[in-house]
């Protein structure tokens, strides 16, 4: 029975279709380093500097780059060209511009990371706040020391690139595949007539369900597991190799503000968890819509509506207070992963403050539990009209 | 009218599903019997010039129905096996759909439409939504949608499968009524329905044709060949391998039994006179007996 | 030999020695006796005359086809009308209400207007596709084909249908949102139109090639992605945004071309039920 809930969603022909069309996507796509970092000058120059930096360092950089700021400004005036923004510069010039500008900016991200750990340390003290939020306070500043100083000079454009991967594409594309391809699992029995004859067999009212949702896992497995290959191998091609993958989290330019004590691929690991979660979620979702919509078709626009209405409201700017929680808790933002790690955010319970992603994954366990429940109670208590 | 059928052929990718059918119909009911599988609802296909012959060609009056493209059509009516229907219309409204695709004018359609649905005896129903029409009125709906335009030719697949008794009368008197200056082709298992009203029976098997007569030259081809014999239970099954065993009924003295054979089967075997169902099975089951 | 020489007079003499020893010249006597068996006689008259009259219905009358092309045209536009009522409503209402929330959207946020125009442009012949093949999609294919509308006539009039309300509701958008863009009227058209086309082509094709539902679905998600990745990736939206007139032309050709080709692969491939020759299409 398994084998046959496989074979009717794995011989759609639509699917691979699009498939191969959005990784078509993802090939033609643009990126890569800059040319001007696989320069052996840059090179060099990011062996020296590559690693934790101390005070006197970034401050030589921040010395260097003025000296280098005004050379450029000097040769602006003599040339008087105003077309040319940026005027031609030597190699060398352009590979220590952007070192230094790196690191300098580098240095600037370290000194708000003491400053925010100063202003913390204010609201612990509870003079000007409620008692939640010193609670608050209290619990990000705790995470924050755990974390030490995590910034150094690290070249991780390949590790971005590839976590980036899961907020954006991994997140849309693996959406729309897995709506596309479960809509009809339970909506085509009805569309193809085949439902009276499976549901008076003896199997046909619980185990049926059972091996669909089986079915359907190993197509969203299949799925998942194809697409992050493929995106990795992109990567490597691009990029040569994903170096520095031990370093601090907040070394990647999405995380800067992140509170979590993880290093990138500890992070990309765990991302990949939530969004595997996240994909099973979705997926339980939509079989549930295609028992009761009984229409391919239909399912599609509403789990469309339902996991892409809070994206649009972020996308397009609007964030009353109820939407903003509406937003947070929602399917999208739990499959973008992103959201979760890239700042602190706590909500109280019980006057104590939990940290989102601890919260969200609670409770969308709790929603899956609840639909897989929904979608065999739904199913057994079925009629067929026509 | 003259439908001339020319040595067409269909093939599949993988079967050959009419093999080299030639045939000329003139006005009249022709039915088309042959078991599952036998290629008719091909061939009506093709003969409704929605199918391609692989090979071959119809001529209406000596032209070839593929070219004459619409005007064929104007004239044609054609009752698929299957077919769905827009679920939230109802019958008034498919209806005029339908004849509006067949070019009536609104005015006729209109009459048109009353008639054909008291044709089919669905007057009743007519402004109720096609889902809630029973299996039966769903066919009578498809009839009713064939008569639309008055068909010269008609081409009618399976229209009785479904129908209860008194409707299956219904339609065997209207096609007897329209008959007469018309082409009816209509393929069936239920042997019942052609016996009154076909003048010819074409006999189909595995996409050729076997056989083509009226109905009283094939009784007659199977006269003294139907046998009527009681036996006992033991023996029955060894009789069904050796002969074409049709009725099986239960007896007080045992089993009753219907058999057609060339031959006398048993001593005490009586001839009796044949039905189109002995008939069936005297050229149809032949088939199963050679595969064995 | 000459036939030899004949059949190779293009390569060279070494290559000809070399065929020369591969072939034997007995095999080729044995051949030439065996053909002069066959006599192919010289048909009478009678059968030649009736052969011709036969095939004489089969050729084309050139006169009368493209007069009945026009006629066709007008029949079928004409035929569009009754069609209003068989393209069920909600298809009509969603459709102007994706339209009304795309200008609500244009106007009152901080979204570009020209982008939100070219992403809406193409989805309500997206859905009106689905419309357009409803009666495959019933279970009515085989009925339609007998009908003196044919097919592929009932399709080609609902796209016509379609395609005019779809491209009407697009020209009442960019009407609407010119004085917000502040571009010129012709621009913003050929900003919506080109991309249009194109996807009309792709729609077409896609919709031979798969049951309804399946490739709406498929198409409308096709349609997001590519949106996705146009919008993320800035410099290509830039780049087709500042495109020359003269290029837009030249793509909007491209685009109409691809359009008519997939009409005259519709229209072929609709005028006759080849079952199961469709993919993923059960009634
Ligand atoms: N689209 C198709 N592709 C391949 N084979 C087909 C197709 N349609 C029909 N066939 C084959 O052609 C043969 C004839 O089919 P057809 O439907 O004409 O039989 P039939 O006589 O109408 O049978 P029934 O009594 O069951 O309606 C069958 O063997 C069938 O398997
Ligand atoms: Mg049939």
């Amino acid at each position: 029975m398994y084998k046959q809930e496989c074979y009717k969603i794995f011989t759609r022909k639509s699917l691979y279709f699009a498939f191969l069309l959005f990784v078509l996507f993802m090939v033609i796509l643009p990126g890569g380093s800059t040319p001007i970092i696989q320069t052996d000058e840059y090179q060099t120059l990011y062996e020296e500097w590559r690693g934790p930096l101390s005070r006197t360092e970034i401050d030589l950089a921040n010395q260097k780059l003025e000296e280098l700021q005004n050379r450029i400004d000097q040769e602006m005036e003599q040339t008087e060209d105003l077309e040319v923004v940026f005027p031609p510069q030597s190699i060398e010039e352009q590979a220590a511009f952007r070192v230094y500008s790196s690191v300098a900016s580098i240095g600037r991200y370290i000194d708000s990371f003491q400053q925010r750990k100063e202003d913390l340390q204010e609201a612990t003290r509870g003079s000007t706040t409620t008692a939640y939020e010193s609670e608050e306070a209290r619990l990000e500043l705790n995470m924050l020391n755990e974390l030490g100083q995590p910034f150094g000079f690290y070249n991780t454009t390949a590790w971005g690139n590839t976590v980036d991967f899961i907020n954006v594409f991994a997140f849309i594309i693996l959406t729309i595949l897995i709506v596309l391809g479960l809509s009809p699992v339970f909506a085509d029995e009805h569309s193809q007539k085949s439902i009276s004859l499976i549901r008076s067999t003896k199997h046909g009212k619980r185990k049926i369900v059972t091996t669909k949702i089986l079915a359907s896992c190993t197509y969203i497995v299949s799925l998942f597991v194809t697409l992050h290959i493929i995106n990795v191998a992109l990567e490597v091609r691009k990029f040569g190799a994903l170096m520095d993958g031990t370093v601090p989290l907040q070394n990647l330019f999405l995380f800067i503000q992140s509170p979590f004590s993880l290093t990138i691929w500890q992070y990309y690991a765990i991302a990949l968890g939530i969004q595997f979660f996240a994909s099973l979620v979705i997926g339980l979702l939509v079989l549930f819509l295609s028992i009761v919509t009984r229409n391919g078709m239909l399912t599609f626009f509403i789990s469309g509506a339902v996991i892409g209405t809070p994206f649009l409201f972020r996308q397009l700017g609007i964030d009353q207070p109820f939407i903003q929680y509406v937003t947070q808790f929602s399917y999208a933002e739990l499959m973008r992963v992103k959201g979760l790690f890239d700042q602190f955010v706590a909500f109280p319970l019980f006057d104590q403050p939990v940290l989102y992603p601890v919260l969200l994954i609670s409770t969308f366990l709790l929603v899956a539990i609840l639909t897989m429940y929904l979608i065999y109670h739904q199913y057994k208590n079925q009629q067929i009209m026509n | 009218m003259r439908l001339t059928i020319e040595k067409i052929s269909k093939t599949f990718k993988d079967k050959q599903a009419v093999t080299t059918f030639s045939a000329e119909l003139t006005e009249g009911v022709y039915a088309l019997l042959g078991p599952n599988g036998a290629g008719k609802t091909t061939l009506m296909r093709m003969l409704a010039d929605i199918m391609k012959p692989s090979s071959g060609r119809i001529l209406l009056d000596d032209k070839d129905i593929s070219l004459m493209g619409d005007h064929y059509r104007d004239i044609l009516g054609y009752l698929p096996q299957e077919f769905g229907l827009y679920k939230n219309f109802n019958a008034i409204r498919f209806l005029s759909y339908f004849a509006s695709l067949k070019g009536l004018d609104k005015e006729k359609a209109k009459t048109r439409v009353e008639e054909v649905l008291k044709l089919v005896n669905l007057q009743k129903d007519r402004k109720r939504k096609l889902r809630t029409y029973s299996g039966g009125m769903k066919r009578r709906l498809g009839i009713a949608q064939a008569l639309l335009n008055d068909p010269k030719i008609l081409i009618v697949d399976e229209p009785t499968a479904g129908l209860d008794p008194q409707e299956r009368v219904r339609f065997r008197n209207l096609l007897s009524e329209i008959a007469g200056d018309r082409i009816v082709l209509l393929s069936t298992h239920i042997v019942t329905d052609i016996e009154y009203i076909a003048k010819e029976v074409l006999l189909m098997r595995q996409g050729e044709l076997i056989q083509r007569s009226t109905i009283e030259k094939l009784l007659e081809s199977v006269e003294e060949k139907v046998w009527k014999c009681s036996v006992e239970q033991g023996a029955l099954s060894q009789l069904q391998k050796s002969y074409k065993v049709g009725n099986i009924q239960r007896a007080e003295s045992g089993i009753e039994i219907r058999i057609v054979s060339d031959v006398k089967p048993m001593p005490n075997a009586l001839s009796v006179s044949p039905t189109l169902e002995d008939v069936y099975l005297y050229f149809f089951e032949k088939e199963a007996e050679e595969n064995v | 030999m000459k036939i030899k020489m004949n059949r190779f007079n293009q390569t060279d003499e070494t290559d000809i020695d070399e065929l020369d020893d591969s072939f034997d010249e007995k095999e080729y006597e044995a051949l030439e006796q065996e053909l002069t068996h066959y006599l192919v006689k010289f048909p009478d008259e009678n059968k030649i005359d009736a052969t011709v009259d036969t095939l004489r219905q089969y050729v084309p009358d050139r006169t009368t086809k493209s007069v009945s092309i026009r006629e066709r045209s007008f029949a079928l536009i004409k035929r569009a009308k009754t069609e209003v009522t068989i393209v069920s409503k909600t298809y009509w209402i969603a459709s102007t209400f994706l339209f009304f929330i795309g200008y609500l959207i244009a106007n009152q946020t901080n979204t570009d207007p020209i982008l939100t125009l070219i992403f809406l442009a193409p989805l309500p012949f997206i859905f009106g596709l689905s419309e357009v093949f409803k009666g495959r999609e019933h279970g009515l294919f085989e009925m339609e084909l007998a009908c003196k509308f044919s097919a592929h006539e009932i399709i080609l009039s609902r796209l016509f249908l379609i395609g005019i309300y779809n491209l009407t509701l697009n020209t009442v958008l960019t009407l609407v949102l010119s004085p917000v863009t502040g571009k010129p009227l012709i621009e913003m058209i050929l900003t919506w139109f080109t991309p249009f086309t194109f996807f009309v082509a792709i729609g077409l094709w896609l919709s031979m090639k798969f049951k309804g539902q399946i490739f709406v679905t498929t198409l409308l998600s096709l349609w997001l992605v590519f949106i996705v990745i146009f919008v993320i990736n800035n410099h290509w939206m830039v780049a087709f945004l500042n495109i020359h007139y003269i290029l837009h032309l030249v793509f909007l050709t491209a685009g109409f071309l691809l359009v008519g080709l997939q009409l005259i692969q519709f229209t072929k491939k609709y005028q006759t039920f080849e079952g199961g020759t469709r993919v993923e299409i059960n009634y």
